[in-house]
């Protein structure tokens, strides 16, 4: 390590600390941010000035560069290096959003998107991306990579190749940078190596996006090598914002090629390597649904899997824990030889609805390889069904109350096909502490203690039992259910405080005669507020105020409530917004 | 690396220098006083393939990675810079130049300070970048879609702990004929229709606003910082550490910067000896930045003979 190494880390960390704490915004981000807000509500805007936005972008660039100097000594994975990455993502966005004029000058989309991919939040960038709508092919064809579209980066490369057939022939490439070969009606006068690059850029990106999708190593190796050259080359002769989405497109990529679907999978395939080419074709297909690059939280447990048998994985909602879930049954059912019985998972769900939910994604995806049944109420199932005697590998979801009644009839059948128990929500282990509880604990209703007694009963009948529990972050319950689900005292749960969107929770601040605000309290689970300041952030509503109300509903703190959120939902949800009240 | 030497006692013999320094404004005019021959093309080729020898060797790199599935061998020759088409081997000259002669003068150039170019930067493709965007190359459409180009040329000015102290930094143009009219139309921009009155004036957007507008911590720096990391990470541990205080501390004193502007080609038919572009007593108005400023104005008689001279030359014995 250099040196002065520990310095470079140091400037780095002193920006980070200044522009990039999580739940900690600058007074001009706050403004940013709450001039996006505005934009987007279509309510009008805080006063702004091109000033600003040259500010907010230079905050972003420095924070590249902040980024850039965690990653290079820290290594890829820098935990500072993804909070540089996610602010600046943030900054951009809260730009484009505002429809900024910069948009015209920087690609600030595509930037944006670059680091939220780089931060770890791939729907942040593809949200983002969606909105945007572009005429150049150029950029629609990163903004497809930088939102792992591959599908869309093969049909866009494929129509760059139709318009140009003669740049598919084996020496294309060659002949187009030789200078004298006369190719495509290129003359003298036309920057061939300008050209050059730009048929080399489509070329790799195209085979990128190919081999990710069939899981070809060789050839995704090649295309690598080849988008790590273009880039050095772009450091050299392009100006800096091409050459920076350059290097940030190499390092999504990097990121696509160690978040593959297909690296884990082959390494579960060890288990049955006769099964191999089914997880191949289950890998293919997650591609298809777009779905072929994990997240961190998605890694993360199936690196556990990988290791471990029984785990209590601890992540948000919508961070993907169902493809876990979805592998370990995979894993359990699929991959293991079995003595003669055909295996059988229960899914918990904590609802009815939820099971109906979980079946439909679990046929769509399994429904092939093993039969998916689901119980959700009322007399739906018979001793005659199909599935208790099948031989076929059966996953049977139901809500504990169902799964319960169901042991206590068919308790030995059940047991003894019995591989895995999944536990979706299994924080309702740990039960809340007030009235409501108390009182169900009295009458033998409580939902913990169901869960708990269930669990326990099967874990006694079969103590070999692979368990995992899915659960929430909030409310403490991680550790707990770890130890639990594990059976051990220094068990962890695996977990990353990670979540795919975005999620603000704040107060609406309403008064007679006057226009009303929201106040922005907590930004993905933690308070927010503006560095150096007691006031919250808080975005004013320039709109209209409500009109007068007869006395009778205004002197209803209920009534006058009720009106105030619906006048201003009124006026938020003119243009294609939703509110939900 | 770039670590070749100018070639002084040639360049001597090649050009009559005059250079005044007022207040924070240089200006310095070369004029050609011998014709190009093969000497002075072998003397200048060392310098000219040691300052593209990085873009070359990754060019190379790049082009030897052929992606088509019947690929085998890669098959082509196409070298670097060789492969360019003149008028980008012109900008490429231009730019050389801004180094050769920041080097070469640096005692005459405002500040005196001693400048070294680790790396030369050949961003000649601004126009080019509009195929990047489009992924087109009809000329009917090509228009520059994204444009902040920054400047063309990017030297350095280190301390004895390697520490960057000062940079240089600004634009290098080639034009074949220097007359008023194309330096102007260079300094202030291309002459532009008013729609409604249908007067002419001058756009704006030449190099003085290019000059002017320019980040005081221009990009080019950081991606020089770039290449020092990936060419000599621990030689130029000191200079990375210094460019990242620049671009990143709120509170660090500004790395000061000095602003070149370096106009180059071959003199007008009518120019008389010491006949200068831009005036030399001091700035012009249309010059804003706070920072020093050097110009430079490399008046040849026989510059492309020069250049194509060169460029068809360069790493010839080794091939």
């Amino acid at each position: 390590m250099p040196e002065l190494d520990a310095e470079r880390l140091e400037v780095a960390d002193t920006l980070r600390r200044a522009l990039a704490i999580e739940n900690e915004l600058s007074r001009p981000q706050a403004r940013a941010y709450v001039r996006c807000l505005q934009t987007t509500w279509q309510v009008p805007t805080i006063q702004w000035a091109e000033r600003e936005s040259f500010r907010q972008l230079a905050d972003a660039r420095r924070l590249l560069h902040a980024a850039h100097i965690f990653r290079e000594i820290e290594g890829a994975g820098s935990a500072r290096a993804i909070d540089c990455f996610r602010r600046t993502g943030e900054i951009l966005e809260w730009l484009s959003r505002a429809a900024d004029t910069l948009r015209t000058v920087i690609p600030i989309e595509l930037l944006a998107a670059a680091a939220y991919q780089l931060g770890g939040l791939p729907a942040m960038a593809s949200g983002l991306l969606r909105q945007i709508v572009t005429e150049h092919e150029g950029v629609a064809l990163y903004a497809a990579f930088l939102k792992a579209d591959f599908d869309g980066v093969i049909r866009l490369s494929a129509a760059f190749w139709n318009t140009h057939p003669d740049l598919t022939a084996s020496d294309a490439s060659f002949r187009l940078a030789e200078p004298g070969a006369e190719l495509d009606e290129l003359d003298e006068d036309d920057d061939r190596v300008g050209w050059f690059f730009t048929v080399e850029l489509v070329r790799s990106l195209g085979l990128i996006a190919d081999s990710l999708h069939r899981g070809d190593d060789a050839r995704l190796e090649t295309a690598m090598a080849k988008l790590y050259a273009l880039d050095e080359m772009a450091a050299r002769t392009f100006s800096d914002d091409a050459s920076l989405v350059l290097s940030l497109m190499r390092q999504v990529a990097d990121g696509y090629k160690a978040a593959s679907i297909y690296r884990p999978l082959i390494a579960l395939a060890a288990l049955n390597p006769d099964r191999r080419g089914k997880l191949v074709a289950y890998a293919r297909d997650q591609f298809s649904r777009g779905r072929g690059i994990l997240w961190t939280s998605q890694l993360q447990g199936l690196d556990r899997l990988l290791r471990d048998s029984s785990f209590a994985l601890c992540t948000p909602t919508g961070s993907g824990k169902t493809l876990v879930a979805n592998m370990a049954l995979v894993k359990e059912l699929l991959l293991r030889e079995h003595d003669g019985l055909a295996p059988l998972a229960i899914y918990l769900v904590p609802s009815r609805a939820l099971a109906g939910e979980v079946e439909a994604k679990l046929r769509s995806e399994l429904g092939g390889e093993m039969t998916i049944t689901a119980l959700y109420g009322g007399a739906d199932w018979g001793i005659t069904d199909y599935w208790l005697t099948g031989d076929a590998p059966t996953v049977l979801i139901a809500t504990v109350e169902k799964a319960d009644a169901l042991m206590r009839y068919l308790g030995p059948i059940l047991t003894a096909r019995l591989r895995l128990l999944i536990l979706d929500e299994a924080h309702q282990i740990v039960p809340d502490g007030g009235e409501n509880t108390r009182i169900s604990f009295s009458d033998h209703s409580n939902r913990s203690i169901r869960l708990e007694n269930f669990v326990s009963r099967v874990i006694a009948q079969r103590p070999d039992v692979v368990r995992i529990a899915l659960t929430a972050v909030a409310g403490g319950a991680a550790l707990p259910v770890a130890r639990w689900i594990e059976g051990r005292r220094d068990a962890e749960a695996v977990g990353v405080r990670y979540r795919s969107t975005r999620q603000i929770i704040g107060v609406l601040e309403t008064a007679p005669n006057a226009t009303g605000r929201i106040l922005l309290e907590i930004m993905n689970g933690r308070t927010l507020y503006i560095r150096g300041q007691e006031q919250p952030v808080y975005l004013p509503l320039r709109m209209q105020p409500m009109p007068q109300l007869p006395a009778a509903m205004r002197n209803s703190l209920n009534r006058f409530n009720c009106l105030s959120v619906l006048w201003t939902a009124l006026h938020l949800v003119e243009e294609d917004q939703r509110i939900l009240i | 690396m770039h670590t070749c030497e100018p070639p002084l006692e040639i360049i001597e013999e090649w050009l009559a220098s005059n250079g005044t320094i007022r207040g924070t404004y240089g200006h310095l005019l070369l004029e050609q006083q011998a014709a190009t021959d093969e000497d002075l093309i072998a003397a200048m080729r060392p310098y000219f393939e040691s300052a593209h020898l990085d873009a070359r060797e990754y060019f190379h790199r790049q082009i030897a990675i052929d992606l088509h599935p019947d690929a085998d061998a890669p098959g082509a020759h196409a070298c670097y810079p060789g492969c360019l088409p003149s008028t980008a081997r012109r900008g490429l000259f231009g730019e050389v130049m801004a180094g050769m002669m920041t080097e070469a003068f640096q005692g005459k150039f405002v500040g005196g300070h001693e400048w070294r170019i680790p790396i030369f930067l050949f961003r000649e493709h601004a126009d080019v970048e509009a195929y990047l965007w489009d992924l087109a190359r009809d000329p009917a459409r090509t228009r520059q879609i994204f444009g902040r180009f920054g400047s063309d040329f990017v030297g350095l000015s280190l301390n004895d702990a390697g520490e960057v102290v000062r940079f240089i930094a600004g634009e290098a143009k080639w034009r074949q004929r220097l007359t008023k009219s194309a330096v102007e139309s260079l300094m202030l921009g291309p002459w532009e229709e008013d729609e409604e009155t249908g007067d002419r004036a001058r756009s704006g957007r030449g190099v003085w606003f290019e000059i002017n507008r320019d980040t005081p911590t221009p990009h080019g720096l950081r991606q020089l910082q770039r290449l020092l990391e990936l060419r000599d990470p621990e030689g130029y541990q000191a200079a990375i550490l210094s460019i990242d205080q620049a671009i990143i501390l709120d509170n660090a004193p500004p790395l000061p910067r000095t602003n070149l502007i370096l106009i180059a080609g071959n003199g007008a038919r009518d120019r008389k000896a010491l006949d200068v572009l831009i005036g030399w007593e001091e700035a012009l108005e249309e010059y804003t930045a706070p920072h020093d400023l050097q110009v430079v104005e490399l008046i040849l008689t026989d510059g492309e003979a020069l250049i194509d001279g060169l460029y068809s030359t360069l790493w010839q014995e080794a091939e």
